[in-house]
């Protein structure tokens, strides 16, 4: 309980008037004193409040994806038979996590058994965070004396921000296992590839009987063979090349982190032999064939960031190189920032191993000048990659990642 | 890829006055209802004390140009170089309004109706300059001292424009420097005590300066950072300790030159000889010898001079660590709006031949002044009436500084200057008019102080857009409500008991002593 003395004044107030009466001898200078006193006198003797209120807390969408905002509603309850004049609400929301709309605090007059809402919405970054508990401050009538507690809502304590991919951009080099991609060569599949002379122990049911109905030769119709591939995602953690839009929201290494979450996801639903690892941290980490773990392993690769300064993507490019097996390709999600991708996808392509470059663009939502200087540094590096043969998508991140990964497929990726 | 210039420049403005109009719906979406409702009840308070004591001409005149004030002051405020410049043009304007507004106090009867026309359309200025700044910031937390600084960089402004467009011609320029060093010297002898004519008048200005310019320096200057790190607390906690002892020689002097102006005002001359005279001989000789000690004067002056160098050589020091642009264009701001007002000003009086007038009717001013202006061409006097206006200016807001501090809220400003001046006014009323009606003003000075305060708390605790309309409805329901029920007691009061007081009861008289006593007894207790 606090009490303030907001009226002292008044008692200055008032003993001036007094003695300007007593001075002047006109008794009006004394009733003219009454007037704060009575301020005060009422301000004083006002009760405490004791408030009975219960607060419940909601999350909708309760599991956004990055970038996606997502509404924090408390519901607040006066509990007590009296009512609150004045009821201060302040939530806590998550740290780390930008309100971008609505108020986290809010200031009413509760009725008994009364309801009140105060919204807001956060645009949490990638991963699991934690609510605080929502202080609540009761004032009297004349704001004199004030009790504050601190309450733990019930309903939602958390903040998940979820991460999947529904496709991502591959190269054609595959392995001699069992997969998803189409390939030149016939074999197991669903897809027509060509027809040959018939061979003997050729499936029945491979046989073209309506070219041997008319021609009378017999000819096996050959599928397309589908295998998997070894696919190595390379998330460029450098701290000191992320970049981040005005505002609030993810920045680049979030949505990198993202992209190659969803990426993983399906890759391992697809019988794909998947690899995260960071630049900083160079290190052989397989994703085991499920899509929970998968997430997890791109977690703690970022997680597992070392924050080393690292600028020579040629070294970057050997340590990864040796750590490969043949005719993996790799994935490499940057912003580009700087010149290393670019110098690590050089490396990787002299030890005969593809890459595809992912690269959120984070300078065409600020308009300042050096958001444009930095466009165009980007734009640049983009070209050079392209110049390079090596599939560059520029994630527009107005659109959603598989409007942007399409792009790749027309320059030279391939679609799982 | 081709880009349209004509389109990005168009595209540019357009965001601009789109971000401009979401600063202004956000600004206004941040305003509490509780702080309009006590600037409205302010503005009501100030209407009928102004009518009851000064009449409807000069209540409007302070009005407005309180409310200039306060425009003033808020667009001082702004870290937007234009909004600055424009704060720079407005300065000329509330000059204007000031000397409209003393000349209400000039055309009074006498000296004792001057100085209570003086004293309530200053107070009625405070309560329209803090009316109108109610959905803002300021003037709390150091805004309108803020907006001192900044129209008093206004005031080079003319200065430039004189200096650049007349002082070329030589034998003017030699007028100039004459007849200011002439009137600089006058000045810096009296403030000397040599001759000792106006030392009684001069001692608590100099005074003031001095414990104004130390304390500042002392809070200011970095002092800690010249010693070793294990002793900074220390010295830290020594240097707060020594600026209060100034705060109230400050104070102090405030009051001995209200005093001095009041004696003044009575013996209607200024000259010491005049203002010790009713004063007992050895009492005006202690007096005498004080006002007159050239070693104290001489220590004085050291003090303001070493105070004023520390603070420029600190202020320097600051704004070589902080050379960005904007900062620059923040501080220029001001003056360059000055020296454009100044130029289109100046030009259209002296086209318009009020210059010239201007010229004529000083002509029969003597002494240094006389000379000076006499010679100066219609642009030069009309450059010297913009400085006045904005010096006029800067003086006025400098003294809601000084009432704003001697308030004491250095939290709710605003409202603790409307609640305070409407309350003195309701005491000047009751002094002068003996009648019922300023106890209205009384009334409302509380419901202005508990609104305001209630809706600078809110807007403390709360972030611009939170929602608080229920709350403060409910609070300045009770909070109307009680004070019609006081007003209805403390007028009954008045019509009863105090009545028979005024006459010859002196036991309702005392019982009344006896009930303030109690409530202020209450209110210390509680």
């Amino acid at each position: 309980m606090t009490r303030r003395r907001r009226w002292r004044g008044a008692g200055v107030g008032a003993a001036v008037a007094t003695v300007a009466g007593l001075a002047t001898g006109n008794a009006l200078f004394l009733v003219l004193a009454v007037l704060p006193l009575g301020y005060a006198v009422v301000g004083a003797l006002s009760g405490v409040p004791d408030p009975e209120v219960t607060v419940e807390r909601s999350v909708d969408p309760a599991r956004p994806s990055p970038g996606e905002a997502a509404t924090v509603t408390l519901a607040v309850t006066n509990e007590g038979d009296a009512a609150i004049p004045d009821l201060h609400v302040a939530a806590d929301p998550p740290e780390g996590v930008p309100v971008v709309d609505g108020e986290t605090r809010a200031a009413t007059a509760l009725g008994a058994g009364e309801t009140e809402r105060v919204e807001y919405a956060v645009r949490p970054p990638r991963g699991t965070h934690d609510f605080g508990d929502v202080t609540v401050r009761a004032r009297n009538l004349a704001a004199t004396a004030s009790t504050e507690r601190s309450v733990t809502p019930e309903g939602a304590t958390t903040l998940t921000c979820l991460t999947l991919l529904d496709s991502m951009p591959l190269r054609d080099q595959t392995i001699q296992y069992v997969g998803r991609t189409p390939t030149d060569v016939s074999g197991s599949g669903v897809e027509f590839h060509s027809v040959r002379d018939y061979q003997r122990g050729d499936p029945v049911s491979r046989i073209d009987w309506n070219r041997y109905a008319s021609t009378g030769e017999l000819t096996t119709v050959t599928l397309r063979e589908e295998r998997a591939m070894t696919v190595v995602f390379v998330l460029d953690d450098r701290p000191d090349a992320q970049l981040s839009a005005s505002g609030y929201g993810p920045d680049s290494l979030d949505l990198s982190t993202y992209a190659v979450s969803r990426g993983l996801s399906v890759l391992t639903d697809e019988n794909h032999r998947v690899g995260v690892t960071t630049v900083t941290d160079v290190v052989e980490s397989w994703v085991p064939p499920s899509g929970a773990t998968s997430t997890a392993a791109v977690e703690a690769a970022a997680d597992r960031s070392s924050g080393r300064v690292r600028a020579d993507g040629g070294e970057v490019g050997r340590e990864l190189a040796t750590l490969l097996p043949p005719n993996a390709q790799v994935v490499c999600c940057t912003p580009l920032s700087d010149d290393l991708p670019a110098s690590l996808a050089e490396t990787l392509a002299r030890h005969d191993h593809a890459v595809s470059v992912l690269s959120p663009d984070m300078t065409s939502a600020a308009d300042t000048l050096g958001a444009a200087v930095e466009g165009l540094e980007r734009t640049n590096r983009l070209t050079e990659l392209r110049r390079d043969g090596v599939p560059a998508v520029d994630w527009d991140l107005t659109a959603p990642l598989a409007v942007a990964l399409a792009d790749v497929f027309e320059s030279g990726g391939r679609r799982l | 890829m081709s880009v349209d210039p004509l389109g990005e420049q168009e595209s540019g403005i357009r965001a601009t006055v789109e971000r401009a109009f979401d600063d202004a719906v956000t600004r206004l979406d941040g305003v509490r209802p509780s702080a309009l409702v006590a600037a409205l009840a302010a503005l009501v308070g100030a209407l009928l004390a102004g009518l009851l004591l000064v009449g409807q001409s000069a209540t409007g005149a302070a009005l407005v140009f309180g409310g200039s004030l306060g425009v003033a002051t808020y667009l001082f405020n702004s870290d937007r170089p234009l909004v600055g410049a424009l704060g720079g043009v407005v300065v000329f304007p509330v000059g204007v309004l000031f000397a409209a507004a003393l000349r209400h106090v000039f055309l009074a009867s006498s000296i004792q109706v001057g100085a209570t026309a003086f004293v309530t359309m200053g107070l009625l200025a405070c309560v329209a300059f803090a009316a109108t700044l109610a959905a803002t910031r300021a003037p709390g937390q150091g805004r309108t001292w803020r907006a001192t600084r900044r129209t008093g960089r206004v005031v080079l402004a003319p200065v430039l424009v004189f200096l650049v467009v007349v002082l070329p011609d030589l034998g003017v320029a030699a007028t100039v420097v004459g007849a200011l060093g002439a009137i600089l010297g006058a000045l810096v002898g009296h403030l000397l005590a040599t001759p000792p004519t106006f030392a009684a008048l001069t001692f608590p200005l100099v005074a003031l300066v001095a414990a104004l310019t130390v304390r500042r320096a002392l809070r200011r200057v970095p002092i800690e950072r010249l010693v070793p790190g294990e002793r900074r607390d220390r010295v830290v906690r020594a240097l707060y300790a020594t600026q209060r002892p100034f705060l109230y020689v400050a104070l102090a002097s405030v009051v001995a030159l209200l005093g001095v102006v009041a004696l003044a005002a009575l013996a209607a001359s200024p000259r010491t000889r005049m203002l010790l005279s009713p004063l007992p001989p050895a009492a005006a000789g202690a007096v005498r010898a004080l006002v007159t000690s050239t070693p104290l004067r001489l220590a004085l002056f050291t003090a303001v001079v070493l105070g004023v160098v520390a603070l420029v050589a600190s202020w320097v020091v600051g704004a070589a660590r902080r050379v960005p642009a904007d900062w620059v264009a923040r501080l220029l701001a001001p003056t360059l709006g000055g020296v454009v007002a100044t130029v289109v000003v100046a030009q259209a009086l002296v086209s318009r031949g009020a210059a010239a007038r201007v010229s004529e009717a000083v002509g029969g001013v003597v002494g240094p002044l006389g000379t000076l202006l006499r010679a100066l061409p219609p642009f030069g006097v009309a450059a010297v009436l913009l400085f006045v206006l904005a010096l006029c200016a800067t003086l006025a807001l400098f003294a809601v500084v000084v009432f704003g501090s001697v308030v004491g809220s250095s939290r709710a400003t605003g409202p603790a200057l409307a609640a305070v001046s409407l309350f003195s006014l309701a005491l000047l009323g009751v002094l002068v008019t003996r009648s019922v009606a300023p106890l209205t003003v009384g009334a409302l000075s509380l419901f202005v102080w508990d609104a305001g305060e209630y809706a600078h708390t809110l807007r403390e605790e709360l972030d611009a857009g939170s929602r608080s309309l229920r709350a403060e409805l409910v609070h300045l329901g009770g909070s109307l409500g009680f004070a019609l029920v006081v007003a209805a007691v403390t007028a009954a009061l008045a019509v009863t008991a105090v009545g028979a007081v005024a006459t010859a009861n002196a036991l309702a008289l005392v019982a009344l002593l006896l009930a303030v006593g109690v409530g202020v007894a209450l209110l210390l207790v509680l």
